[in-house]
């Protein structure tokens, strides 16, 4: 061993396993990152079609404090660095985002709570007191559970977190600990229109709102209490800041090595086993192992004499999709960066996606074009538009089904904006399941780990710190705190707490 | 109530329009909600305003209007009053509806008429005018629920496709003010 304090060696090139070789670096430890793709980003990653760019994956940004702890850290590591990234920039939205019902109603999701308010009133009828009311409740309880449940390991508690039990305790009789996100939504918000726009949240996650508890009713908060963001550069601006960091810091990456199997030897890890393209394996010594693949194929590939913590493993999948790029022609002016075209059934969509894998012919239909905020990601004329459905996150079944998935969302689409696309779509690819699970080992392409359609989801997601392996950690969106953007880099910096606290 | 062109005391607290005859000459006063449900022919004004990159500047009109509410169309539209000419009644109107100020230049008038989903009758005689602005609108809620500028292939594009999302008389005029416009540019 070279340096005085261990070495470090991360599987995958995620947001999460960038955020922790950030952190690992920055507490000054000698970091090698294994990723089995030729580019960092994991699911955050970008495609060029014609004069069109998509971001590949996650597109919608919120909580930008959390790039910005990870600037600071990087710059009070490193301070005067040549090296180091400008600092991240982004902008603040003035929507998140616009919904489409086929009957015509459209309602636009304003950042203020009090225009949102309003527009709800305008579009639904509905007392904009109450809607005020749900939004603030949803802030409450995010802020009297973030501590415990997103902020720290939820299995190895850290007593030196100030408030952490007295925030919720005196909020705990107005935390929804029974019952689904629908339930509470359709109780509280009286409009079925209005349920569905927050039962939407679920999917945040890759969860069902029918199926999921009502504790998910803190996600909103993200979205209309902190407000949506827009990088700069886009969402692969992210991969790239971090990256960027991560270089300046002197981690070292090996793309195009996949990680074979983690070393251990007397209930300690010793190392990762590598291949690269030509099938040579070789040796990364390291007495830290952080994982930021799916803890899936981590147990059942990379670690296969260990026991796995099968109850956990056979956790339902949180859902996939279905992702098309398409560069369309002309401007389209009621859409924005972000959109939401609904289905009639909600319930029915769900319950169609679980039995038959589909949504069906009624599917809600996501439209991210990010050219409404960032121009030269289309060509002048036209727009780069991403859409998405829900899936079940089955490739076999559902790589059979893209023909008439595609035709579904086209219909879906022609009917609700009234318009008709075929013609418009001047080039196109696609993204499924399958291609999630072979491009960032997510088991069955699943979007966001195991699902939340559990009350005891949260306790049953994988703990960041192995209780089998020392030196063994877990981050990425398989594990706790859970899936998405910013749960990944708090799990990044979870991971990064225990391991100095175990060190 | 009709009031006849003799007798020119309206009553101040309601909305006038001027009556006129396919030739533009008046020939009296009709509240505007009664005129809108006869289907009584109207004078009435439509203002195209165009900053200087030659974008043209649309209004969404508010969701609270009585007729093509959240519809796009020009900059503005409206009823003169009596006594005031087209470029006159766009002055103001511009003012009051989008915060701005221009020196109309009238065109051409046509005549048309309509029957909006909720029974009203839009029949008028309405006079086109052309001004330039490159101020920002400062619109009134009351009248407008959004505004953007457009390009003319962006605008052809868009009433191609979403024909449905302009106004009656935006779709009417359109190609004459477009072609108005390109023969304002030739004779520049």
């Amino acid at each position: 061993m070279s340096s005085s304090k261990p070495a470090v060696a991360i599987i995958g090139a995620g947001v999460a396993g960038l955020a922790a070789a950030i952190r690992m670096a920055c507490a000054g430890r000698d970091v090698t990152v294994i990723e089995g793709a030729p580019e960092p980003g994991g699911k955050l990653r970008e495609r060029h079609q014609g004069a069109y760019r998509f971001d590949l994956g996650p597109s919608l940004f919120t909580w930008p404090e959390l790039i910005l702890e990870l600037d600071e850290l990087t710059r009070s590591s490193i301070p005067n660095s040549p090296s180091c990234p400008e600092r991240f920039e982004f902008t603040k939205l003035d929507r998140s985002t616009h919904y489409f019902w086929e009957d015509g109603t459209q309602l636009i999701a304003w950042s203020q709570p009090e225009q949102f308010a309003s527009e709800c009133e305008k579009s639904f009828g509905v007392n904009p007191i109450l809607v005020k009311s749900h939004l603030e409740h949803s802030s409450a309880s995010f802020e009297a559970t973030r501590r415990i449940f997103l902020e720290q390991s939820l299995h190895d508690w850290n007593h030196d977190i100030p408030g952490q039990w007295g925030a919720v305790v005196k909020f705990f009789h107005r935390l929804p600990w029974i019952g689904t996100l629908h339930r509470w939504n359709q109780k509280r918000l009286k409009h079925p229109k209005l349920a569905q726009l927050f039962d939407r949240y679920a999917t945040y996650n890759g969860s069902d709102p029918h199926r999921a508890p009502a504790m998910l009713h803190v996600i909103p908060h993200l979205e209309h209490g902190q407000g949506t963001f827009f990088p700069n550069d886009g969402m692969i601006g992210i991969t790239r800041h971090l990256y960027g960091l991560a270089e300046a810091l002197g981690v070292k990456f090996m793309f195009n090595r996949e990680a074979i199997e983690i070393l251990h030897k007397g209930g300690e890890v010793q190392g990762v086993k590598v291949s690269d393209n030509q099938q040579q394996q070789f040796i990364i010594e390291a007495n830290c192992v952080i994982s930021n693949a799916d803890v899936w194929p981590t147990y059942r590939r990379l670690l296969p004499n260990l026991k796995a913590p099968e109850r956990i493993l056979q956790q339902e999948r949180s859902t996939s999709g279905v992702i098309f790029y398409w560069g369309i022609e002309g401007n389209h002016p009621t859409l924005h960066l972000h959109n939401i075209l609904f289905s009639q059934d909600y319930q029915a969509e769900f319950e169609s996606i679980r039995n038959e894998g589909h949504p069906g012919d009624d599917p809600t239909v996501y439209i991210n074009i990010s050219s409404k905020v960032k121009p030269s990601d289309a060509p002048s004329g036209g727009e780069n538009w991403f859409v998405m459905v829900n899936v079940e996150a089955q490739p076999e079944a559902i790589e059979k089904m893209i023909p008439m998935i595609r035709n579904s969302v086209i219909q879906k689409i022609n009917r609700t904006l009234n318009i008709d696309l075929e013609p418009l779509i001047q080039n196109e690819s696609f993204l499924t399941p399958s291609d999630i699970q072979a491009r960032t080992s997510s088991h069955q392409g699943a979007l966001y780990g195991a699902s939340s359609n559990s009350p005891f989801a949260a306790f049953l997601r994988h703990r960041n710190r192995s209780t089998q392996l020392k030196g063994l950690y877990f981050c990425g969106g398989s594990v706790h705190p859970g899936g998405g953007i910013p749960l990944c880099l708090l799990s990044a910096k979870i991971t990064a707490e225990l391991i100095e606290k175990h060190a | 109530m009709t009031i006849p062109n003799e007798n020119l005391t309206p009553d101040a607290t309601k909305e006038w329009v001027v009556l006129v005859d396919p030739n533009d000459k008046e020939l009296g006063l009709m509240e505007k909600m009664e005129a809108h449900e006869k289907g009584a022919l109207h004078r009435a004004f439509s203002l195209f305003l165009f900053n200087s990159k030659g974008e043209w500047l649309l209004q969404q009109r508010a969701h609270s209007k009585y007729h093509s509410p959240g519809l796009w169309t020009n900059a503005c539209c409206s009823h003169p009053r009596q006594g005031e000419t087209p470029a006159q009644a766009a002055t103001r109107r511009l003012n009051e509806e989008m915060g701005m100020y221009c020196q109309p230049k009238p065109v051409f008038h046509f005549q048309y008429r309509s029957q909006f989903s909720n029974s009203l009758i839009e029949h008028e005689l309405d006079h086109v005018l052309i001004g330039y602005s490159d101020a920002i609108p400062k619109p009134n809620p009351d009248e407008v629920a959004d505004y953007r500028y457009v390009s003319l292939s962006d605008l052809e594009f868009e009433m191609k496709h979403y024909p449905t999302h302009f106004t009656v008389w935006f779709r009417i005029c359109f190609q004459e003010v477009k072609d108005q416009l390109s023969s304002i540019k030739h004779s520049a």
